[in-house]
């Protein structure tokens, strides 16, 4: 069932170029495009097609968040194939709670935190709250707005909670339910940690 | 700034560090991976609890052994022992004359020394000497 919508999705994109939102081909009926979990199956199944869509689904909306976290620029993209490395060896643990997109930002999350401590444990700080390095990086900031890298440098100095439920809300669209799911937390936690981020970022942002 | 402004920066957060990204060659690349690399087995969690308990339970028997009060002179005391044993089986076979002069091999206990009125050994039968030599070895 899977193969045979991922069959008919694959002829109608032919030619097309994915787009790079976290939801691609707006103009298509939203009854054409095999879901998740059903690319997930169609993937364990032995179509690697599958896989490639679903890189092509989200690989630019988990990079944009990874950015969003704190990763380096430079490491990004790394960070990406390694998120979907780990997550297709461990797609049998997705049980489809979260969504797959939630689930996959949750270890490109872990995947960031332990680059951080990697690259930066000399640098005292608690992992919990505050796990992002104090200062920017020039030369990769390069592309960013003044606004966008202010933007940056606030997240920096939240909460990990309170960046990540922001960055999932604010960047990547999603419902509380579904950010609650990705994160573990409550709808009710999830919208306070997200009005005192706002609240923060805009003291900071002036 | 308002949270209009806010939200609309958020939303464009980090277009340009993905801009350069090939998906379709991301793709590719964690496919060949994924077939190439080989897949290191996890022990089960359950086995890795059974590992750990079985570790603190060596651990603790380990300590509280060795903070019981006499575990060191008990141990002494059965090397002692064991020596002791053996050597009165070898004294079996020995007539009175070589069990008198393995007696005066021994250095002499301090209980004897100083008494100056020991009586000779010259009287003794062997399951006398040998009462003897199994009260001086203790």
């Amino acid at each position: 069932m899977a193969a045979v919508a991922l069959g008919i999705w694959s002829q109608l994109n032919a030619g097309l170029a994915f787009a790079s939102s976290a939801r691609p081909m707006h103009a298509l009926s939203d009854e054409l495009l095999p879901s998740d979990a059903a690319l997930v199956a169609a993937y364990r199944s032995g179509d690697e097609r599958a896989a490639t869509v679903l890189v092509t689904r989200h690989a630019r909306a988990l990079g944009r968040y990874l950015y969003g976290a704190g990763a380096p620029p430079a490491s990004v993209e790394d960070l990406i194939q390694e998120t979907f490395f780990r997550a297709f060896r461990a797609l049998q643990t997705w049980r489809g709670e979260a969504s797959f997109r939630s689930w996959l930002f949750r270890i490109g999350a872990n995947l960031r935190k332990d680059l951080y401590r990697r690259e930066g444990g000399r640098i005292v700080l608690s992992i919990e709250d505050a796990d992002l390095p104090a200062t920017s990086d020039p030369e990769g900031e390069a592309g960013a707005s003044e606004m966008e890298q202010r933007l940056r440098d606030g997240l920096r100095q939240l909460p990990r909670l309170q960046r990540e439920v922001f960055l999932l809300r604010a960047q990547q669209g999603m419902e509380y339910e579904e950010i609650c799911a990705a994160l573990g937390t409550t709808p009710g936690a999830a919208r306070v940690h997200y009005h005192h981020a706002v609240k923060r970022l805009k003291e900071m942002m002036g | 700034m308002t949270e209009e402004e806010l939200l609309r920066v958020a939303a464009r957060l980090g277009e340009h560090a993905v801009e350069h990204i090939d998906e379709t060659k991301l793709a590719k690349a964690v496919l060949a991976r994924v077939t190439t690399e080989p897949v290191i087995a996890a022990r089960p969690l359950h086995r890795r609890l059974w590992v750990l308990g079985l570790a603190a339970a060596a651990t603790v028997l380990l300590v509280v052994k060795l903070s019981l009060p006499g575990a060191g002179k008990a141990a002494g005391a059965a090397e002692a022992s064991s020596p002791t044993v053996t050597v009165l089986h070898e004294l079996d076979d020995l007539t009175v004359p070589e069990l008198e002069s393995v007696l005066e091999s021994l250095p002499p206990p301090a209980a004897v020394t100083a008494h100056p009125e020991s009586p000779s050994l010259d009287g003794l039968d062997s399951k006398s000497l040998e009462q003897l030599l199994r009260s001086l070895e203790g």
